[in-house]
């Protein structure tokens, strides 16, 4: 119910007007008695012995104040808003790494899941619920069902092992809860474990925020990564583990390299505390762990792996008519085995995983990642010209290809004007066009550059190395420390036919062309097979998956409401029904057997 | 319709249409007379009563009720020694034989009791479900039927200087008179009990009177006392309606005097109605005190009472009829 005029309200401050007429002068019946002898005085008697007297419930009394009453809210103009349909509960279950701390038995989510279950008991058989679990990936599990369908996907909903989307989930929430004919209400569950997600400012239902989880005693590894040093030395590791509890911490720690333990240590944390160390892996080392041996709240932030880099040398084809200057770069790179291709020889090569084209491009793309340097027209790349001295350069500094680079000394005194290609997105441009360009194209991933090195001070700038550096790291796969985070999408090796993924949960198909691989939410060993081939033979890739979230293993619950209920409705109510007229009939009525009542006391 | 059919509808705790006309909740009207009495059971009853009590003051006049005098007549009552003069025929020689004293024998003389009947038409008695003065009427005729059937003097008036009243009457076919007389009672302003007493015993043969009031005299009942002391039997019948006894009013009113007009403002609650029947309890105590110091009969009355329960029996059993 809304009031359309609420200022009206303000009548009802006749109220105490009316009680203190009463208290100050009370309208007397006459009654004729026999003889007024045994009552004179009696009532001043009886006062005497009051302090105060309140005002007598009379029917006249209380006949005034129902007028007051109901004229001052007929005057408000009620509305009563009735949505047609019934009520639509949404449900966000957040189903991150920290829903998984057993503060509370079995474990977090198990008790959001209770809760949610209860709430959907208390639905009608025409409401309608929708149900969203916010792991990595938010997944609208029932969208606008059944109370039973969503009880079921309730049920069948499990706590992942890595941080929740909570953004997305909460969006969907926000999307849900503006369907029409229902009266939606939002329900979130979580412990408040994740970083404050930027959402809109109201949402167009009830949000009810419910809290989950108690305690905080974890300790987790929140760093973990590997570094081979360019000189080819040893794989150098990092670790960083963390005390998120308020209570200090005796931790045994275990390095295990290819299953085998190397380091033993012993960490004190105090509250809120970390410790970090470094190790070296022996050589020819393929994975490595770390084992913390504690009984915490988190068991899933105890353990990080990491897959070491081989020692085999990257294999890049360089497709040039002028190979030195790239030859020579790319060659400086630690790992790197470089094979020159003249473009007269290119059709009978046999190429690398990654080639590197420059001032030549076939009219199709290889079945491998590649560099395009200095297109050439006629190629795969539509080229619309050439312009000198290109001004107004601009490039997106938080791109992983520009990092640690800096581009701003950069001058190109020829740059190759393109037709971008859609799958292409720039990383640096100038007013002319784009000068650098990186995309996936069915299954490949394209880093371009619009310019001739030679033709532009970039060979005499420190960024040179990097950039390309920096370049082999966008093309190949995996990542470079060897650590996969949970729910972080994974590059995939050169996808021209499919490959499967098999991880701890089994096997899954990755279409061909595909450049990633996104479901990563269950910690451990994933590997990576052509399609064609049997899993038993051998695998093209490997990577393993850690938490390595800090906001997830920091578990004590955090009361951050995620979203703000609309202070005015979000859509319009779909059916109001105005009281005020009922109300004035019913202050007339009132008001005549008041005027009557008056009339018969008199 | 006539006096005994009235006074037959009367035996029953309510009149018809007494409610429509008491002029409000209780309250005055012009009330019709009402004295009539019908029921013949009860006007049996009535002649075998009399009034019973002891050594009422008579006028010497012979009657149905033993006087304080000895006289000559029959019924044996004392001896007393013989003084010359004495009718020796009533010498008692057996008692000379025996004693050797004479001894004069005397016997009871049966005086006429006059028994006056004043009623209280002040307006205040014109009040009440059942009216009070109604009731009033009726107890009155019903006492003076009685009266005149045991061969009594039965006068009769209102409570009021200058009012109309009633001379002496004998034999039961007086009746028709007195009741005539009290149904044409009219109504009277308050009145002084004192004044209205001296004024109507002047001239008044010596007897019972009996005051069928209220008790709501402007200036208190003293005047009782004085009766009593000009050698008249004063007995007062208390009449009160049900809701003088327990009023049922409540909230806030201003309650109108039916006699003097005046207003007086109570709001009622549980606790002020405990606080009034507190104080008519000790108002009607005090009257009771005063009489019963004074040997004067006080019977108090609820109208509530039906007429034939009040006649034969409470007024037999307060000893007042036998």
């Amino acid at each position: 119910m809304t009031l359309a005029n609420p200022a009206a309200l303000w009548w009802l401050a006749l109220v105490p007007v009316i009680l203190l007429l009463h208290i100050l002068r009370t309208q007397r019946r006459r009654v004729a008695v026999s003889s007024v002898q045994l009552w004179r005085g009696l009532e001043a008697e009886l006062e005497a012995r009051r302090n105060w007297r309140p005002p007598r419930f009379t029917w006249l009394l209380a006949l005034q104040l129902g007028v007051v009453v109901v004229g001052a809210l007929a005057l408000a103009q009620p509305q009563l808003l009735r949505p047609p349909g019934g009520q639509h509960l949404v449900l966000v279950l957040d189903a991150s790494a920290s829903m998984g701390a057993t503060d509370v038995a079995p474990n977090r989510f198990a008790v959001a899941q209770r809760v949610a279950l209860e709430r959907l008991s208390a639905l009608g058989p025409t409401d309608r619920a929708t149900v969203i679990r916010a792991g990595a990936e938010a997944r609208l599990l029932a969208l606008a069902q059944a109370p039973a369908v969503a009880r079921a996907a309730v049920e069948g909903a499990g706590v992942g092992e890595a941080p929740g989307d909570l953004r997305t989930a909460l969006l969907l929430a926000a999307t849900a809860a503006q369907l029409p004919a229902e009266q939606a209400q939002v329900v979130v569950l979580s412990d408040g474990a994740y970083p404050p997600p930027a959402l809109p400012d109201e949402v167009a239902a009830p949000v009810e925020y419910v809290l989950v989880g108690r305690g905080d005693n974890n300790v987790a590894i929140t760093a973990f990564a590997l570094r081979r040093p360019p000189n080819g030395g040893p794989t150098a590791g990092y670790a960083r583990v963390t005390n998120f509890g308020s209570t200090s911490f005796d931790v045994p720690a275990r390095l295990l390299a290819d299953g085998l333990p190397i380091q033993q240590r012993r960490l004190e944390l105090p509250p809120q505390g970390s410790e970090e160390f470094t190790f070296t892996l022996p050589v020819g080392t393929r994975s490595v762990a770390l084992q913390l041996d504690v009984a915490d709240l988190l068991a899933v932030d105890n353990r990080a792996e990491a897959q070491a880099q081989g020692g085999e040398e990257r294999a890049i084809t360089l497709v040039s008519p002028q190979p030195e200057l790239l030859l020579r770069a790319l060659r400086a790179l630690p790992g790197v085995r470089v094979t020159t291709v003249a473009p007269s020889d290119y059709a009978t090569a046999t190429l690398a995983p990654v080639v590197v084209f420059d001032s030549y491009l076939p009219r199709v793309l290889p079945a491998a990642d590649a560099i395009v340097v200095n297109p050439p027209a006629g190629g795969a790349l539509e080229v619309l010209g050439e312009v000198r001295y290109p001004a107004g350069l601009e490039y997106d500094r938080g791109h992983p290809l520009l990092e640690a680079v800096d581009p701003v000394a950069l001058q190109i005194s020829r740059l190759v004007q393109l037709r971008p290609p859609a799958w292409a997105t720039p990383v640096l441009w100038t007013d002319a066009g784009p000068a650098i360009l990186e995309g996936v194209v069915d299954g490949r991933h394209v880093l371009i550059l619009a310019f001739d090195p030679r033709a532009s001070n970039l060979p005499r700038l420190r960024a040179f190395p990097l950039l390309l550096a920096n370049a082999l790291d966008r093309l190949g796969w995996g990542e470079r420390d060897g650590v996969v985070r949970a729910g972080q999408p994974v590059r995939l090796p050169a996808n021209p036919a499919g490959l499967v993924v098999a991880g701890p949960t089994g096997a899954s198909l990755v279409p061909a062309g595909a450049v990633a691989y996104a479901d990563t939410e269950r910690l451990g060993r994933y590997l990576v097979h052509p399609a064609a081939e049997s899993l038993q033979g051998g695998a093209l890739a490997e990577f393993r998956v850690s938490l390595l979230a800090p906001t997830e293993s920091d578990v004590r619950p955090r009361s951050q409401a995620p979203l703000v209920p609309a202070t005015a409705p979000g859509r319009p109510p779909v059916a109001a029904v105005g009281l005020a007229g009922v109300l004035l009939l019913g202050m007339l009525a009132l008001s005549s057997i008041e005027w009557w009542y008056w009339g018969k006391g008199r | 319709m006539t006096l005994r059919a009235a006074l037959a509808r009367r035996l029953g705790v309510l009149r018809p249409g007494a409610l429509a006309r008491s002029g409000g909740m209780f309250g005055a009207g012009a009330a019709p007379p009402s004295t009539r009495l019908s029921d013949e059971a009860f006007l049996r009853r009535l002649e075998r009563l009399a009034i019973a009590l002891q050594r009422p003051p008579t006028a010497g006049l012979a009657g149905d009720h033993r006087s304080r005098r000895r006289s000559e007549g029959l019924e044996f009552a004392d001896y007393r020694t013989y003084s010359p003069g004495d009718d020796f025929r009533r010498i008692d020689w057996k008692a000379y034989g025996r004693l050797g004293t004479l001894y004069y024998r005397l016997a009871e003389a049966y005086d006429e009791l006059a028994l006056h009947l004043l009623v209280d038409t002040s307006a205040s008695m014109n009040w009440g479900v059942p009216n009070k003065l109604d009731y009033a009427r009726q107890l009155a005729a019903a006492l003076g039927y009685l009266a005149l059937a045991r061969l009594d003097a039965v006068a009769a008036g209102a409570l009021a200087p200058g009012a109309p009243r009633l001379p002496l009457l004998r034999g039961k076919a007086q009746a028709g008179r007195l009741f005539a007389f009290l149904d044409g009672l009219p109504l009277t302003d308050r009145a002084p009990l004192r004044e209205s007493l001296r004024l109507y015993r002047r001239g008044a043969m010596r007897g019972v009177v009996v005051l069928l009031s209220d008790g709501f005299f402007p200036d208190g009942h003293t005047g009782l006392g004085e009766l009593l002391e000009a050698g008249f039997q004063p007995v007062l019948l208390h009449l009160l309606s049900p809701q003088e006894l327990e009023p049922a009013l409540t909230g806030d009113l201003e309650l109108v005097d039916c006699e003097s007009g005046e207003l007086v403002p109570a709001s009622l609650t549980p606790e002020t109605l405990s606080r009034y029947r507190e104080r008519l309890r000790a108002w009607c105590g005090e009257l009771e005190s005063y009489c019963v110091a004074r040997r004067i009969p006080y019977i108090r009355l609820s109208t509530a009472m039906p007429l034939e329960e009040a006649v034969l029996g409470e007024l037999r059993r307060r000893r007042l009829l036998a």
